[in-house]
């Protein structure tokens, strides 16, 4: 158990021939809090979806718990254990609460198992519960983030990537998202790459920190150093 | 008013064929997004083969019927994993399958002729007559009408109650989504082509039943297929059957007061009114 749960190595991704990431040597250890910062377009999303599945990584790869995963299909990356929150509330709109709760399982066929995965959302989420009938489009954008994350959560990941939780929420409910993140670490035993551009909030659930600019790490190591504002400028 | 009675059962027995096209052709477009335009041909080759078994050789319907969904489920699959899965690997612009799909259409047509001929085909089946007290149906519209509702009924806990229909489900909303979670959207893509197309042979034998089958039925199978869909609402099952019967409502009761010669362009009519006042359709928010 000492080598990292997930790991990327000269991870190279992009759309058609640009390359958004260049050569990414990224480590994930085991009950771990990554947190990936960086401006808009430097490249953060497009590592995650390299990663996961979503997007073929050009070169470079990809490992997790020791075995080789580049360019898998996320259905089975999803069905060993790593969990994607993309960017915007992935939900599907369109369905009720419990619906979506119910499809955030696919991958785990056992109906009692996820009976119970549902009350332990609940149990962190109540919201969820006195609103499973709801139409998950109808809700707030918290509200849709804890979903999110509440879907993330049915199947049990080992990883759970989340990509800017923060993004479009008010400031006090940002930090509601990172407490359940820190949250969840404890209670699912799940190591977390959280990928964001609100320092403040997400800074202190970090073990360790990575900058991510212009499709390259400029900063890897101690979230101690970023708390520095003038280190913060001299990075960004 | 018993003209207007007979034209109300026309139109619910045409509403229940184009419901059913539109379920097909729907379950396809909701689920993938490709536009399958060779769903008409698939339909003409499940017609043609449900002839040859039952018509030619003489076997009993239903095997005629089982025959004729088997190849349209086949071609169904092997449009996708052949031709449209590829594009989509390749991240082609929606364009590109639609055209291919208009190419498959053609070669697909073309196949029917070869193989079966390019005459009109029907199948001799026992037709009763039944009153309505002054209108009249057969019992070929009964089993129009009683196929659909159990397609339906099938449909509907197909969807809900089980986990591929799920995924059926979850895909329609938001494919990108469907694959975060976990979903095989290839494997989810490949029922779809196969469950589209068995629906279209039901409704291919149906119609054979009842007019004979020619290689260009399909042409008319998929259009109103495509505007059920686009009046119900693109993503909606429930949709796609209420555009279905209105449709076949609206195409039969217009010969009340219409000359039959223009009963062809009603659905255009109808398609370009829902286009201009209703452009998602009457169920764009209902996704079953």
């Amino acid at each position: 158990m000492t080598g990292p749960i997930l790991e990327t190595r000269g991870l190279s991704a992009g759309y058609g021939k640009k390359k958004a990431v260049q050569g990414i040597d990224l480590r994930l250890a085991h009950g771990e809090t990554l947190l990936v910062l960086g401006h808009n377009g430097a490249g953060k999303t497009t590592l995650m979806r390299a990663i996961f599945g979503l997007l073929k990584p050009m070169s470079g790869e990809v490992f997790y718990d020791g075995h080789a995963i580049t360019g898998r299909i996320p259905a089975r990356n999803v069905a060993e254990g790593i969990a994607f929150v993309p960017q915007g509330h992935g939900i599907f709109p369109s369905l009720t609460v419990r619906d979506n709760l119910e499809l955030g399982g696919f991958v785990d066929a056992d109906t009692a198992k996820k009976k119970k995965r549902i009350e332990e959302i609940y149990g962190m989420f109540p919201i969820l519960r006195d609103r499973a009938g709801q139409i998950a489009g109808t809700f707030s954008g918290g509200q849709k983030q804890m979903l999110a994350i509440g879907m993330a959560l049915m199947h049990g990941p080992r990883v759970l990537i989340l990509d800017e939780p923060s993004i479009g929420l008010a400031p006090n409910l940002v930090g509601r998202v990172m407490e359940s993140i820190a949250e969840i670490k404890a209670r699912f035993d799940a190591s977390v790459i959280v990928v964001e551009q609100n320092i403040k909030y997400s800074l202190p659930i970090a073990d360790r920190v990575m900058v991510l600019k212009t499709g390259g790490v400029i900063y890897e190591g101690d979230p101690a150093p970023l708390n520095d504002h003038a280190r913060l400028v001299e990075l960004f | 008013m018993d003209l207007v009675i007979q034209l109300l059962l026309n139109g619910i027995v045409n509403g229940s064929h184009y419901a059913l096209l539109g379920l097909g052709f729907g379950l396809i477009f909701a689920t993938t997004r490709i536009v399958h335009f060779a769903f008409g041909s698939i339909f003409t080759f499940g017609a043609y083969v449900a002839w040859f078994v039952s018509g030619y050789m003489g076997a009993p319907i239903f095997l005629g019927l089982a025959a004729g969904v088997v190849v349209a489920m086949g071609l169904g699959v092997a449009s996708y994993v052949g031709l449209y899965q590829p594009l989509e690997r390749r991240g082609v612009s929606p364009l590109i399958p639609l055209i291919a799909s208009l190419g498959l259409t053609i070669v697909l047509e073309n196949l029917v002729g070869i193989i079966f001929g390019t005459g009109a085909r029907t199948i001799d089946a026992e037709t009763s007559i039944h009153f309505l007290g002054p209108a009249f149906f057969t019992s070929i519209h009964v089993w129009q009408v009683v196929s659909f509702l159990l397609v339906c009924v099938l449909l509907y806990l197909f969807v809900n109650y089980t986990r591929y229909g799920k995924a059926i489900m979850a895909m329609t909303d938001d494919p990108e989504m469907a694959r975060v979670i976990g979903i095989d959207t290839a494997r989810v893509s490949i029922l779809v082509f196969a469950l589209g197309s068995a629906l279209s042979a039901i409704a291919a034998l149906l119609v054979t039943l009842k007019d004979g089958a020619s290689t260009h039925m399909g042409f008319t199978a998929v259009f109103m297929g495509f505007v059920a869909v686009i009046v119900g609402g693109v993503g909606s099952l429930r949709g796609a059957i209420a555009g279905g019967f209105l449709l076949g409502l609206v195409e039969s009761l217009g010969l009340w007061k219409i000359s039959t010669e223009w009963q062809s362009s009603i659905a255009f009519i109808v398609l370009f009114l829902m286009i201009l006042l209703r452009p998602h359709g009457l169920f764009s928010l209902a996704r079953r």
